[in-house]
């Protein structure tokens, strides 16, 4: 069941393989396809307790991996179907070439599977080499148009996600470390297994696994984006393509705090779950504080949106922090609820930088004339950022003040509300003035001879857009609205599944 | 054999080692030519692989040979092989250029390993062979992260980095007494790549900015 996930690395064969860019669009697309379905089908096994194990416990997949990897998948289509709109657009304009495009999608497909390996693996190892091997597939990605700024982000982005992935790893050497002489079930030394860890992770010692649980935390929390160590990410999401930012954004971030959570689930056995609390909380509480306030300055769409991914990440630490059934749930339900909204408004900008050819908020405004469809989109896409209810993002976050009232952190919940509301603020004012007013292209105040004549007929030749593109984007602000209003009960049942894992109950 | 254990054991040899590994990382932090960084790592790949062979010797584990033999492969052998041909191609010139001056570097290093060793005096107890090692491997994975912090080029840089990467591998061994020999190669391979990957980008560095020094990325802020 689990040999599935190397369908993208088929699809990354034919790109390499085929002649024309067309081959290689259709290859990602089909591959992506058949990963979705593949995903819901051991979703739909996960969700009903099945846990799948590969030969040799390598791989295993159970109701959180199947979360994640549904997560992924789902995205990953989109992505690809977004893919072919924009890189035609870049042929078109000239930034790529034909080779260009077909190196671009075999690297995609790359992407997708290191991120499909990284929830399957079971070994702490196996894990640690996955969420490296996206970092440097996804660096290669970043850096792909060979500008100044693209190149100097991937350098930032591959140096620092090493670097704090080394520290990552050095971390599960302790680990291996602490479960060396107890676990060894099959006459081994010791089992990075997580299964095999999990299960006596009642006898590991407490005090080598606080250390080790550090460590990891930083290895991985750079990746995730968490603040104080997120300095990578404004940069990386900026510069990389913008299919590619939304894959970063939606789940590269969420695949590298599966790496704490998997950890977690252990510490908080063998030391007791305050001290991965207090840690995940102060974590969650500093990203989300530091992102707000950077989201005040930012000039550019794409640095507001990687921002706004720090805060989002932040929130997903600090409710699994909380712990607690509305904890859990809100941190797991929030993941997909982000991996949604944060593509689409990626989507969304990577439309209006068709048109404007710049990245700075100012250099266009009326996009919502220009095409009433993707403007709409992005007004949804806002609200829903920002926690408006009806959308779905409202539902976590309000899961999640539930948890703190629960746990009586009036600070802290305090905190978040003030920040909340500097992130509305940023996020409408950026993206009020480049939706609003009258369709107008260059700087606002110094060109006026680039404004449209608003007559309406200039509008369609402008957006130039590809309707399978248009209509996922208008299923996933379908679904912002419809997982606003009603939890799936498959995804329900995948995510209080996995609630067990951190509520010391059933462990798999 | 048996004789050879001894004399490990005796003239504590893997201490030896492992000092000697830390006393080559802060080589490299003080050093002033590529060239004496370059050699610096050869000299700590060495070390790292003699220390395998005599944990193998040591602990009659065979497969540690196979992982001592890959680290030659790869970080005696290769990587150097490849940074040399970059550091020509590119050419670089030799300064290393550091912010901070060399007795500075020196005094942070040390301050570091000072650190370390009070540090971790609790929380995590090793006992037997390798009871040393664990804190000479924490204080070459900082001392190599300073390092990097304070060089303006980019080789210098991923020659930190490539440091790191060696006292992790200290700290693997010391603690575990060597990961399974897949895992181990899996972690080399993904380190290989990564440092191909980053002289790719190193080649587009120059090509775009005409050097290779870190002071020209600073386009991006905020």
């Amino acid at each position: 069941m689990l040999f599935f996930v190397l369908v993208p690395l088929m699809a990354a064969l034919v790109c390499l393989a085929g002649k024309s860019p067309r081959v290689s669009e259709y290859a990602t697309l089909a591959g992506s396809v058949i990963g979705a379905g593949w995903v819901l089908r051991l979703a739909a096994g996960a969700a009903g307790g099945t846990i799948y194990f590969s030969r040799g416990n390598t791989f295993y997949c159970d109701s959180l991996s199947a979360y994640i990897l549904l997560v992924i998948s789902l995205l990953a289509v989109a992505a690809s179907v977004y893919s072919i709109e924009y890189m035609r657009q870049e042929h078109r304009a000239g930034t790529v070439t034909e080779a260009g495009m077909r190196y671009y999608y075999f690297l995609l497909n790359l992407f997708v599977l290191t991120m499909m390996l990284v929830p399957l693996a079971n070994n702490l190892a196996v894990l640690w080499m996955s969420v490296e091997a996206t970092t440097l597939v996804s660096a290669l990605l970043v850096g792909i148009y060979r500008k100044k700024q693209s190149i100097e982000a991937a350098w930032k982005y591959i140096m620092l996600c090493t670097v704090g992935i080394t520290f990552a790893l050095l971390g599960t050497f302790i680990i291996y470390y602490a479960g060396a002489g107890i676990v060894g079930a099959k006459g081994e030394a010791g089992s990075l297994n997580w299964t095999d860890l999990m299960l006596s992770a009642r006898l590991l010692n407490p005090a080598t696994m606080r250390l080790a649980f550090i460590f990891v935390v930083v290895g991985y929390g750079t990746k995730a984006g968490l603040a104080p160590v997120h300095n990578w990410l404004p940069d990386a999401h900026s510069e990389a393509p913008t299919p590619v930012s939304a894959l970063l954004s939606g789940i590269l971030l969420n695949c590298a705090f599966y790496g704490v959570m998997r950890f977690a689930a252990i510490v908080r056995v063998s030391c007791g779950p305050a001290f991965v609390q207090d840690i995940m909380i102060a974590f969650g509480v500093a990203s989300v504080v530091i992102a707000s306030l950077f989201m005040l300055i930012q000039m550019s769409a794409k640095r507001l949106l990687a921002y706004s991914s720090i805060e989002h990440m932040g929130i997903i630490s600090l409710s699994f922090g909380l712990g607690g059934i509305y904890g859990l749930y809100a941190a797991l339900l929030h993941i997909l609820n982000h991996a949604i909204v944060k593509p689409l408004m990626f989507f969304v900008t990577g439309r209006i930088h068709s048109v404007s050819h710049g990245a700075k908020l100012d250099s266009v405004s009326g996009f919502l004339k220009m095409s009433p469809l993707t403007g709409v989109l992005g007004f949804a896409g806002i609200a829903a950022l920002a926690g408006v209810p009806p959308f779905n993002v409202f539902l976590s976050e309000f899961l999640m003040l539930k948890g703190m009232a629960a746990g009586s952190h009036w600070y802290i919940m305090a905190v978040f509300l003030i920040a909340s509301g500097l992130v509305f603020f940023s996020l409408l004012r950026g993206f009020g003035g480049m939706l609003l007013g009258k369709p107008r292209l260059g700087q606002h105040r110094a060109e006026s001879d680039t404004e449209l004549t608003h007559t309406g007929k200039t509008s369609p030749e402008m957006v130039r857009t590809w309707w399978p593109a248009s209509v996922m984007m208008a299923l996933l602000g379908a679904s912002l609205l419809f997982l606003g209003l009603n939890i799936p009960g498959g995804i329900d049942r995948l995510i209080t599944r996995s609630m067990g894992l951190f509520m010391g109950g059933r462990v798999f | 054999m048996p004789l050879i254990k001894r004399w490990i054991e005796i003239f504590g040899a893997i201490d030896f080692i492992s000092v000697g590994m830390l006393l080559s990382v802060v080589a490299m932090s003080s050093a002033k030519r590529i060239e004496s960084c370059l050699k610096a790592y050869v000299i700590n790949s060495w070390l790292l692989a003699l220390l395998m062979a005599a944990f193998a010797v040591y602990l009659s584990i065979p497969h540690l040979y196979a992982a001592a033999f890959f680290t030659i492969a790869g970080k005696c052998v290769l990587i150097p092989y490849f940074l040399r041909k970059i550091i020509r191609d590119l050419k670089v010139t030799r300064e290393v250029e550091p912010y901070l001056s060399m007795p500075v570097s020196l005094i942070i290093s040390f301050g570091l390993v000072v650190l370390v060793y009070s540090f971790l005096a609790s929380g995590i107890f090793v006992a037997g062979v390798a009871r040393n090692v664990l804190k000479i491997s924490v204080s070459i994975i900082l001392i190599s992260l300073f390092t990097m912090m304070n060089r303006k080029k980019a080789v210098t840089q991923v020659m930190g980095l490539l440091f790191m990467e060696n006292g992790l591998f200290l700290a693997g061994f010391s603690l575990t007494y060597g990961m399974p020999t897949i895992i181990e190669l899996g972690v080399l391979f993904d380190m290989m790549m990564g440092v191909m990957i980053l002289g790719v980008f190193l080649t587009q560095i120059k090509k775009s900015f005409v050097s290779v020094d870190l002071d020209k990325l600073t386009s991006l802020k905020g």
